[in-house]
Order: C-alpha cells, then structure tokens, then sequence
C-alpha cells in the first residue's frame, strides 16, 4: 500500500528548475526522511505535494488524491497533517486560540494527549514565543486531529534536544499505529536515527531512495585525529579513510567501515587529540554520489 | 469541507480594529459637528475664499445646512476617501499579507478550498463595514441634536446606506490586488493608490466636463453624499452598478487565486 507516489514532479521558477523529473513512493505505515542540502528543493517538493504549487510537469498521489485535483485533496487533506518550514502564525493571538482555529478546521482529538509532550505557553501571545515554542504549536496542531499522513518540513529545527527527542518517539509510536511520516530534513544523522527509508536530493534531482541501512553504512563517521608524532601520518592514513582534509600532524576524514576496525587502528598510535562525530551531507553526497546525479560506488 | 471556521477566526480579529476604528471615527466627527455653528454664520465668505473649480470638485453646495456640511467634510472626504482607501488596504492585505507570513501554507493545507478562503476572508472583511455603518450614524445623530440641529433620518440612513457598495467595490479593488501579488505592502500601495487615482480623475473629469464620460467610469461617481443628503435623491442604479462591479472584482480575485502558486 502506497500513502503518496510522486510520479515525475518537476518545478520550474523563471529558468530555474527546483524539482526536476521526481519520483518515488512512500509506503503506508513508513517514516520516511527526505533527504537534502538547504536549496536542494525539499520544501518546493512538500509545497506541491500540498497544493500550494502547481507542477510544472508530473505529479503525485497522496491518499489516493492527485494533488492537480482540488477537490480530491480538500477531502484528503482532512487526513493529512502538515507542519511547515516556517510557522505563519497570527502573533497577536495566543496559542490557544490558534490551536481552537486549526481545530475548528481540522478536529482536534488529541490535543490534550500532545500538550503533555509538547507545553508551549498557550494563554500568552504567539508573538512572543521563542522558535521552540512555535515549533512545538506548531508539531501540536499537525498532530491533533490524528492524521494518517504527516508532512512535516525540518521539524526539528528549533527545537531542545528533549522536545527533539519527544518527537521523535512520538513519530515511532505515530508508525506503530500504522500512520505514515514524510518529513524533510538536512540531518543526516536524525534521518538514520528514525527513518526507514529515506530519498536523497541534491540540485533538484533526486539522487537515490534507499533503505537506512545502506545509509548508515555509507554515511560512516567523521573523524579528526592529530598525532604526537607527526612523521607517522603517511602510516596512519589507510585506503579505508575518505579524507577530506590533511595537516602535518592531523587529518580529517570519513570512515565507512565496522567501528571496531576504526577503534582498533585510532588505539595503534599515540593521538595528541581526538573528535569523532557524524559527517556532514555534503561530505556523504561527495563521497557516494557524483554531480551527475548517479548513484556512485 | 470545513465550513466558515476561517470567517469566523478572521472576523474576531478584526472586531478590536473596527472599534477603534470607529471611535475614531466618532470623535472626529463630534469634533466637526462642534465646529459647525461657528461656520454657519461665515458660510458665503467660506465658499468664496474656495476656487469655483475646488467646489465642484468637493460637490461643495450647502455649507450652511448641517446636511451639506456633513456632505461635504464627513462624507465626502472621510467616508469617500479616506474609509475607501482603508477598504482598499484591508482588502489588499486578506490575501497576500497571509501569503507573506505564510499563514497561507497553513490555512491551504486545512480541508478548505481556495475559492473557499478568498470567500471567507472577504466575508470576514464586512465585520469593519457593518461595525462603522452602525455607530458612526447614531454618534452623527447625536451630534446634530447636542449642537441644536437637525437632519432627516431617513437621508442619514440612506448615505450609510448606499456607501457599503461603493466601499465594497474598494474592497474588491484591494482584494483584486492581493489576489495577485504575495507581499501585502505592493497589494496595498496598488489598492489604495488606485482607489484614490480613481477619486480623483472622477472629480477632475467632472469638473472639467468635456471629459465627463471618464467620470462615469470611476466607482465614486456612483456614491454622491450630496445629492442623498441635501436632495434626498438614492442613485438605486449606481448602488446596483457598484455591487456588480464588487462582485465581478471578488469572483476575478477568486478565479486569480485559484489558479496561482502560493
């Protein structure tokens, strides 16, 4: 079963085209990542998705609705729930009568199940709400009347590691109960951590849909180690490293093998320093996908 | 579907402002009315020390008569102009100031069609219109009693009235702007700049006569506080004309929005 299958999307902005010729299928039940630099083209693709914008060729189906016909999607819109990039909502008014609004459009069933999650101030005004506080209005009133597709873009974005956390598990147990997640994300790292699948966007063009585990195994680790003994860097570097920058004494690089190896090999020399952390896209999509758009190696 | 749940959010936002706004009002209005007895005893030095042109322009006829006065300083300039140029400013915020703030990402992916939001959010724009025709008519009333006046009832009534098309067409003018642009200020400054443009050249046309057809093609030709005040004479028909040409603006504005990326 299918929850949305876009079938050849492609955007054109005077010259400039966002989306070009995308297509794939997001299963019933799945979080899916969408994967992509900032300015990759995630949000014009959610955007048509929505309705907002008209393909310039293409389309796609979202509960059985193709998003050119205005009528299908009024009605599938009452299950689908969106929480955008940037949240427009009506500063003068307070949190919960913005939360009443998009209740009295929507349903709101769980409103009160999510406040304990997610406690932005409801009787103050939204105007001054810090970006967290917008955000988490914002991921409550995607939720609240219990959508059976969610489309959110950069959720996370804002929000303090606890509330990200909330989201997260919120997005698991959201798939346990047979809902499906789309969501857009420049992290590399939270779409390994929760997603299932994940399409990979770069300039427009859709470069690979794969499952998580290939992801993680091509993302691998960022690693910087400065050696006490710099005459010992030409030994230290192995054809395994993906290096990315190099010193006198230290190197930067990615690594895509089993982290005992990497362990094993930082444990043979004496480091005068050390940072292992997630590499960033852009390092993952130099390494695995060439500018052409194919899938490399 | 879900209906009317924009209409009625966007109409309480809107009841503080019409408020205000009609306070505003009123106090302006009590202010002219204060300084009416003064000006009827000077009324010929008044008209005389104004170009002929300037007059006819204004509809200037009876300023010693509480009907022209009003006519003139509290219809003609402020309801004409100044509440048509507001009209056309709201009108041209509802949609693309939503888009700017992108409220309208938020709004479209509720369960409601685009000809659905155009609609409600115009509806919603009625609650300043009714809120004004309301108070500022009675507050108008109780001035010229407190200075010792009076003024038909029926003519004040009607002047309300029959401005609620003229100012919906304004409306329509700003909703129209909105429609087709996504930053409320270039909508606006599009609206209003029209609303008064056309104004103006309806004015001009008819004081300049050889022109006059060009008057009876701007919406303010068809609201004449003067002649529904001092003659007691309803333009029925012009009421007519500018409730079609504010539809015919609104559905435009809808058939525009329906189509374009938001």
């Amino acid at each position: 079963m299918t929850a949305m299958e876009l079938k050849g999307l492609t955007k054109d902005y005077s010259g400039f085209r966002a989306n070009d010729g995308i297509s794939f299928s997001v299963r019933k039940g799945e979080i899916f990542g969408y994967l992509g630099p900032n300015g990759a083209g995630k949000t014009t693709t959610i955007r048509q998705l929505l309705g907002l914008l008209t393909p310039t060729a293409g389309t796609a189906v979202l509960l059985g609705a193709d998003i050119r016909d205005e009528r299908q999607m009024v009605e599938a819109r009452k299950r689908i729930g969106y929480l955008p990039d940037n949240m427009g909502f009506d500063d003068e008014m307070t949190g919960a009568s913005i939360l009443d609004y998009y209740g009295m459009m929507r349903g709101d069933g769980r409103r009160e199940e999510l406040l304990e999650l997610f406690n932005p101030p409801l009787e103050k005004k939204v105007g001054d709400y810090s970006r967290g506080n917008r955000q988490m209005l914002g991921i409550i009133q995607a939720f609240m009347h219990d959508p059976e597709l969610i489309i959110m873009d950069e959720p996370t974005v804002g929000l303090d590691p606890i509330k990200q956390e909330h989201l997260y598990e919120l997005l698991q147990e959201e798939r346990q109960r047979g809902k499906t997640v789309f969501f857009s994300s420049h992290v590399l790292n939270e779409v390994q951590r929760i997603c299932d699948r994940a399409a990979i966007l770069r300039q427009g063009k859709l470069v690979a849909v794969e499952d998580i585990s290939l992801l993680l195994k091509k993302g691998g680790k960022a690693v910087w180690a400065k050696l006490q003994q710099p005459s010992e860097l030409d030994r230290f570097i192995t054809p395994e490293m993906k290096v990315t920058k190099k010193d006198e004494d230290s190197v930067h690089f990615t690594f895509t093998g089993a982290n005992d190896d990497l362990m094993a090999h930082l444990s043979s020399f004496r480091l005068a320093d050390i940072n292992i952390g997630d590499p960033m896209l852009e390092d993952v999509f130099k390494h695995y996908y060439d500018d052409s758009g194919e899938g490399g190696q | 579907m879900t209906r009317w749940a924009i209409a009625l959010y966007e109409s309480r936002r809107r009841v503080k402002g019409s408020l205000i706004l009609a306070a505003a009002f009123s106090i302006l209005s009590l202010v002219y009315m204060s300084m009416f007895p003064s000006m009827k005893g000077i009324e010929e030095d008044f008209l005389e020390a104004f170009p002929p042109a300037m007059l006819e322009l204004l509809n200037m006829e009876s300023f010693g008569t509480v009907e022209g006065f009003l006519a003139v300083e509290m219809y003609g300039i402020f309801w004409v102009v100044l509440l048509g140029i507001y009209f056309a400013y709201i009108g041209a915020d509802s949609l693309a100031g939503d888009i700017q703030k992108g409220k309208m990402d938020l709004t479209l992916s509720c369960p409601v069609s685009r000809m659905q939001v155009v609609g409600e959010k115009v509806a919603s724009l009625l609650v300043p219109l009714v809120v004004l025709n309301t108070i500022i008519p009675l507050v108008i009333y109780g001035s010229v009693l407190l200075i010792g006046e009076s003024i038909d009832p029926e003519a004040l009534i009607m002047v309300h009235l029959l401005s609620v098309p003229y100012l919906l067409s304004c409306l329509g003018i700003g909703v129209l702007a909105s429609s087709l642009s996504d930053r409320s200020k270039t909508a606006g400054m599009a609206a209003v700049g029209a609303v008064f443009f056309f104004w103006l050249i309806e004015g001009l046309a008819r004081v300049a006569g050889s022109i006059d057809w060009a008057s009876r093609l701007m919406p303010a030709h068809y609201y004449n506080p003067n002649d529904i005040l001092v003659h007691a004479s309803y333009d029925g028909f012009g009421a007519a004309l500018l409730m079609v040409l504010s539809l015919l603006l609104f559905l435009a504005s809808m058939v525009i929005f329906q189509r374009r990326d938001i």
